[in-house]
């Protein structure tokens, strides 16, 4: 079925696109918020991460498992070069329909702006990072690829992915002063453990 | 494969759980998308996707710019005073785009949109040469220069209702990139924006925010249920200043 699914994403079929973007794009736009902190930038980049799948649709592999990791592949490097895409795909993008705006509820308000300031902490530590570490924590810790698929998506040896990581780690935990470390373990801890449990089902 | 980096990094870099898209976002974006394929598969099978990529923005603009002249040619064909005469006759290429703005006996000035609007500009030039301090743009795009101060930005709703009635249902509410405390959808196919210049408060100017990408009026299919909350103008009072408003 995934066989048949990638040939017909290689001849460009616009259904099989259409089943893409029902299976992952939620994914993609969780990824790409993580990565952008704010949300309309994350619809932006998931629309643009599916023009990009479909200008390359021709390097997609006719064997394989999923498509995810090489969608999520196409969303870090959106998100790297967010301009280049916006440019290349100008013209589609000024048809996308605006977000529309409704009224804020006051919980959802601020269980927004929660998020926002969270993700404004992540930003600040992920500076120290470089783009090529920053992408397989994106890829390996916030949507659950395992080593081979985000050296899939991302096209680098599995060994990179290993030392990127790793590396990722020390310069965070050298980063990180060890009150600010216990604060932000104690709100994260919620979310880590459900993220862990999504860990250990990959 | 060392899990402990994982758990270690997720830990130091702790994100919020996954969100899920607005109600009907989804499937808007997955629309567009796949209007975009179709467009991209039929009409240019034979060329290479790169040699598509690089026409496509040319024979669109070539497109948008017809539009364009369809609607100053529309806004300057029809007589003032005359909004009888704004009913276009009912061919595709009143579909493309087009608007008018007529001066009514009363002195309010009526915007009427026959099609989708693709040059705010035009439209702003034409409300200014009406008599309107104004700035038009798409929604998301206002211009940086116009101001809102904090007080307007509670008052505005009731103000810009005043301001711009007839014909507009007004949903209270706020807007994430302007702080503007109003937004405006009209009530039915062909309405319009109605402005009454003599009823703006001393300095200060309106500025109109149109959605993007959606055909207005009846010449076009109307783009939602009419409860569902969607904006498709937004209207808000603010200070007039030769860099906002023209004046």
């Amino acid at each position: 079925m995934e066989q048949s699914l990638r040939a017909r994403i290689r001849d460009g079929d616009p259904d099989a696109f259409g089943m893409l973007f029902d299976e992952h794009s939620r994914a993609v736009c969780n990824l790409a918020f993580r990565l952008t902190g704010d949300w309309p930038s994350a619809e932006e980049v998931t629309s643009l991460t599916f023009l990009e799948a479909w200008r390359l649709r021709a390097r997609v592999e006719l064997t394989g498992d999923s498509l995810r990791p090489w969608l999520m592949g196409i969303a870090v490097n959106v998100c790297r070069n967010m301009s280049r895409a916006a440019r290349r795909h100008h013209a589609a993008m000024a048809r996308l329909p605006q977000a529309p705006v409704v009224p804020d509820f006051a919980d959802e308000l601020a269980e927004r702006i929660d998020d926002t300031a969270k993700l404004a902490k992540v930003r600040v530590a992920l500076r120290t990072l470089s783009p090529g570490e920053r992408d397989v924590v994106a890829l390996c810790v916030w949507s659950g690829l395992d080593y081979a698929a985000a050296a899939q998506a991302l096209g680098i040896p599995v060994g990179t992915v290993r030392s990127r990581l790793s590396r990722a780690r020390s310069k965070l935990r050298k980063g990180i002063r060890e009150p600010e470390a216990a604060s932000e373990q104690v709100e994260g801890s919620r979310e880590n453990a459900a993220r862990q449990v999504q860990g250990r089902i990959r | 494969m060392n899990d402990s980096d994982i758990s270690d990094l997720a830990r130091m870099l702790p994100v919020p759980g996954a969100r899920d898209f607005q109600a009907g976002r989804q499937q808007t974006l997955k629309e567009h998308l796949m209007t975009e394929y179709r467009t991209a598969g039929d009409h240019r099978a034979g060329l290479s996707p790169v040699r598509r990529a690089r026409l496509r923005p040319r024979i669109l603009g070539a497109a948008a710019a017809a539009a364009a002249a369809v609607a100053v040619a529309v806004a300057v064909a029809l007589p003032a005073s005359h909004p009888s005469a704004s009913q276009p006759a009912s061919g595709p290429a009143a579909h493309l785009a087009a608007w008018t703005v007529t001066r009514q006996a009363d002195g309010t000035i009526h915007v009427s949109f026959f099609g989708e609007l693709r040059d705010p500009a035009a439209l702003q030039r034409a409300l200014r040469a009406d008599g309107v301090p104004a700035s038009v743009t798409f929604i998301g795009q206002q211009n940086p220069a116009c101001r809102i101060d904090a007080v307007q930005q509670r008052l505005s709703d009731s103000r810009a209702r005043a301001l711009a009635r007839a014909y507009i249902r007004s949903h209270p509410g706020s807007h994430p990139n302007t702080g503007n405390g109003t937004w405006l959808a009209p009530d039915r196919p062909g309405d319009a924006l109605a402005i009454r210049p003599a009823a703006l408060p001393s300095g200060d100017g309106l500025q109109i925010a149109v959605m993007r990408g959606i055909p207005l009026g009846p010449a076009g299919p109307w783009p939602y249920p009419k409860d569902s909350g969607h904006a498709v103008f937004e209207v808000g009072l603010v200070k007039a200043s030769p860099r906002c408003t023209g004046s």
